[in-house]
């Protein structure tokens, strides 16, 4: 036994493995008993499944603390510690390493997954869906434990008896930021499994009503938080590091979080049509097979190397297999929902075209448009290769086709859906409704064009976000207005955290698309080489290279060049880590500013000559992009607090003493 | 009774929103992959280009191949150097202006992306993979230029 889990070379790694073999047979024994709990109805059998989810998060947990302390041990007869960790590495570099590649990264997803198990096992309702939902979320378990036991295992023993790791990539090792944006991710992904657990315990117990939503809104919520975090802080991440002044690039691991994310917010406004009007059961149950399914179809696009992308951890077996988990999820999921679609009515129907729930689904059909088109572009080399034989490659210009005139659908609609009520709604009221709003575009428009701005997209935007903001104070007013006076808004937040939490969150994705349109659109660089104390101009500015610094840490080398750009002094980093002597990983200086960043990044130098070349980069509005997403996610916060009931009892207290 | 025509109404009202979707992908996608062919980037060694050069015209291309004769002034950033393919006979001139990488010396592997104008590969980028795996590539060697091009970041 001792043998075959390689405790003869690595004490630790033989630790991890046992705790993953332990978890994956309580993954098994839970799945086993859950199922029986469902098929036989015994509660005794379901209870059984869903404790065994607490012994699952404890062992994943165990092994999670293992593979963390051999990386702070510097236990070199771990492979992955020895392949991605150095002794010399700071404590955060050595803390984020655990996901800072594949192994460990799959393990976190496992930790991740087994946490939410364990959260759902203690908060699912005692209903029929209760054993399908448990064993749904044992089936990803069953998945993500098997292959951190096979063919992603990071406890594999390293017998070559080094004394040093290689050192994580260089690229990592760099910002605090890669302690957040996996672990958001991660948090944001995994958590989509959970709707889809119930919709599977739905498919399966026919009860597709509105309970299997109810349960899962907060979750989704949650998830969605997340993900929109995540995707946002990989964006920040790569505009603080890679150098290029920009935050995306299509590329296939961004598109990856991208299409679950739109997939997640088409489900989370159709659900809305359910709950109200007891509508599209099945659309909504394919929608979070698809959220679901993408995760892992991205995951498998990225690791595989299918596609060309900056994440690519290098092939293996991992892509194959995760490309398995896609068709055997989207599989279980198009089979199910299609037997049961005959016995799925819907109780209503769209009546009008124009109404809230006509807003929403042509919102939802755009959200699954812009998903398939993405997709298709980050697959579009392969087919490309497939059918005549070239090798290419797509970059933004591509994607920009499509993203921005459904960007700007999309701005257009999610003004739309709150004017609207839901059902019937006459043609007179919508034009009454929005003509506040559409003025408010049209002037806001018009001025922006006086102020120089001629890129259409940038002025289409400009014009939908002040459509946006003008409806959403015009309705936040009106229902003010209806309870007494502008001063009541902070009632109207707690009696309707879901409603004034999405009209926040629909406020800060309208400063993020100002962020993107006039970031995207008014980039200017310019690339000089300054000579010590010599004055140059770059974009209407005086650059002066003062000095440059060289200091050794026992990780890296860091060269600072401190250029005065007009009045600013900028410290931009070119930083050589020991582990990879050949490539200087360059670490731009950054400027805050509410309008204009200034982004000075370090391409070369030489001490001994006193010159260095640089890269200077003004954006415009990149600010409002994660400011945007405070925002936002401020409003899914809102959003999931449960509504306060005071106000009505206090009115009706001075009733009784009135 | 009441059950038939709700049934028709249902599926009357579903299917117009699937029309639109299928109409409004067609279309997308007819207009987005019609025009790929000026988005896409092209992966070619000189070579390569030499064969189908009137295929490549105004396209934008991501050329691989070592560094002959290199040129370069780092007050102008302009740099001028000769590319020679791995067959050790086809030769194309590129120019580009930008600060270069450290890595970029003669008879050094290099991959640029850009476009062709007037014989001359005028870059806009310079890119050469930089890794553990990556070893300078000898003149008539077998190194796989292919493979650089695709890798190149």
């Amino acid at each position: 036994m001792t043998e075959f889990l390689g405790l003869g070379f690595s004490e630790l790694g033989a630790y991890g493995t046992l705790s993953l073999l332990l978890a994956l047979g309580f993954v098994l024994y839970g799945l086993t008993m859950s199922v029986l709990g469902g098929i036989k109805h015994d509660p005794r059998f379901t209870e059984s499944g869903r404790r065994s989810a607490w012994a699952v998060f404890l062992f994943v947990s165990v092994a999670l603390f293992v593979l963390e302390y051999a990386i702070f041990k510097d236990d070199f007869t771990v492979r992955y510690v020895y392949r991605h960790s150095m002794s010399v590495s700071p404590t955060w570099v050595k803390f984020v390493t655990l996901w800072a590649a594949l192994e460990g990264s799959i393990l976190l997803w496992a930790w991740v997954l087994a946490l939410y198990t364990f959260l759902v096992s203690v908060s699912v309702r005692k209903d029929a869906l209760r054993p399908w939902v448990m064993a749904s979320m044992f089936f990803s378990l069953l998945f993500f434990v098997g292959i951190n036991l096979t063919v992603a295992s990071p406890f594999t023993p390293n017998v070559n008896g080094a004394t040093e790791g290689l050192g994580p990539n260089p690229l990592l090792q760099n910002h605090w930021m890669m302690a957040i944006h996996p672990v958001l991710l991660y948090l944001g992904f995994v958590g989509l499994s959970v709707p889809f657990a119930y919709a599977v315990a739905a498919l399966i117990t026919r009860k597709l009503g509105e309970s299997w939503i109810t349960q899962t809104r907060t979750w989704l919520l949650s998830a969605w938080m997340f993900l929109s975090a995540a995707i946002v802080a990989g964006g920040w991440w790569s505009y603080e590091i890679l150098g290029w002044g920009g935050y995306w690039a299509w590329d296939p691991v961004e598109n990856a979080s991208f299409v679950p994310w739109l997939l997640a917010t088409a489900f989370l406004h159709s659900i809305q049509i359910q709950e109200r009007r007891r509508m599209l059961k099945t659309w909504n149950v394919y929608l979070i097979i698809g959220a679901y399914a993408t995760t892992v179809l991205g995951t498998f696009l990225t690791r595989s190397g299918v596609v060309e992308s900056v994440h690519a951890f290098g092939n293996g077996p991992i892509g194959p297999v995760f490309f398995g988990f896609f068709a055997v999820l989207m599989l279980i999921g198009i089979v199910l929902a299609s037997v049961r679609a005959p016995l799925i009515r819907d109780d209503h129907t769209i009546d009008r075209p124009i109404s809230r729930e006509g807003a929403f689904l042509a919102g939802n059909i755009v959200f699954l448009s812009f998903a398939v088109m993405v997709v298709l572009g980050t697959l579009f080399p392969v087919l490309m290769e497939a059918v005549r034989n070239v090798r290419t490659s797509v970059g933004p210009p591509f994607f920009n086709q499509f993203a921005i005139p459904l960007g700007l659908i999309l701005l257009f609609l999610m003004g739309v859906g709150p004017l609207l009520p839901w059902q019937r709604q006459k043609n007179e009221n919508l034009w009454k409704a929005m003509q506040i709003p559409v003025g408010a575009g049209v002037l806001v428009g018009i001025v922006a064009f006086v102020f120089g701005v001629r890129d259409l997209a940038v002025a289409l935007t400009v014009a939908l976000c002040a459509y946006n903001v003008a409806g959403l104070l015009k309705l936040t007013l009106r229902a003010a207005q209806d309870r007494g006076g502008p001063g009541k808004i902070v009632e109207l937040f707690r009696i309707h955290p879901r409603r004034y939490g999405a009209y926040v969150a629909h406020i800060g994705l309208v400063v993020m698309a100002l962020g993107i349109a006039f970031s995207g659109a008014y980039k200017t660089e310019s690339e000089l080489t300054l000579k010590a104390n010599q004055p140059q101009q770059v974009m209407g500015k005086t650059a002066v290279l003062k000095d440059i610094r060289i200091q050794d840490f026992p990780e890296k080398r860091s060269v600072e060049a401190h250029v005065v750009l007009g009045k600013e002094d900028t410290y931009a980093k070119l930083n050589t880590y020991v582990n990879q002597p050949q490539q200087p990983v360059a670490m731009p200086f950054v400027k805050y500013h509410p309008f204009s960043d200034t982004y000075v990044t370090l391409l070369a130098y030489k001490q001994e000559e006193n010159w260095a070349t640089v890269r200077v980069i003004q954006t415009p509005l990149v600010s409002w992009i994660w400011i945007g997403t405070l925002v936002m996610v401020l409003g899914s916060f809102i959003s999931l607090q449960s509504p306060t009931v005071n106000v009505q009892t206090r009115t009706r207290q001075q009733e009784v003493t009135a | 009774m009441t059950t038939l025509p709700q049934a028709r109404k249902r599926k009357r009202s579903v299917t117009g929103y699937v029309v639109a979707l299928f109409v409004i992908l067609g279309v997308v996608a007819y207009l987005v992959f019609g025009s790929a062919g000026n988005s896409l980037v092209y992966f070619v060694t000189p070579a390569e280009y030499q064969m189908k050069a009137s295929e490549y015209t105004g396209k934008t291309l991501r050329m691989g191949g070592l560094v002959v004769e290199p040129d370069y002034n780092p007050d102008t950033l302009e740099l001028k150097f000769t590319m020679l393919d791995s067959d050790g006979v086809t030769r194309i001139p590129v120019e580009y202006r930008g600060a270069l990488p450290d890595l970029f010396k003669a008879n050094q592997g290099v991959v640029v992306e850009g476009t062709m104008q007037n014989g001359t590969f005028m870059g806009k980028t310079l890119l050469v993979k930089h890794s553990e795996e990556y070893r300078a590539p000898h003149s008539g060697d077998s190194t796989n230029y292919k493979q650089l091009i695709e890798e190149a970041q």
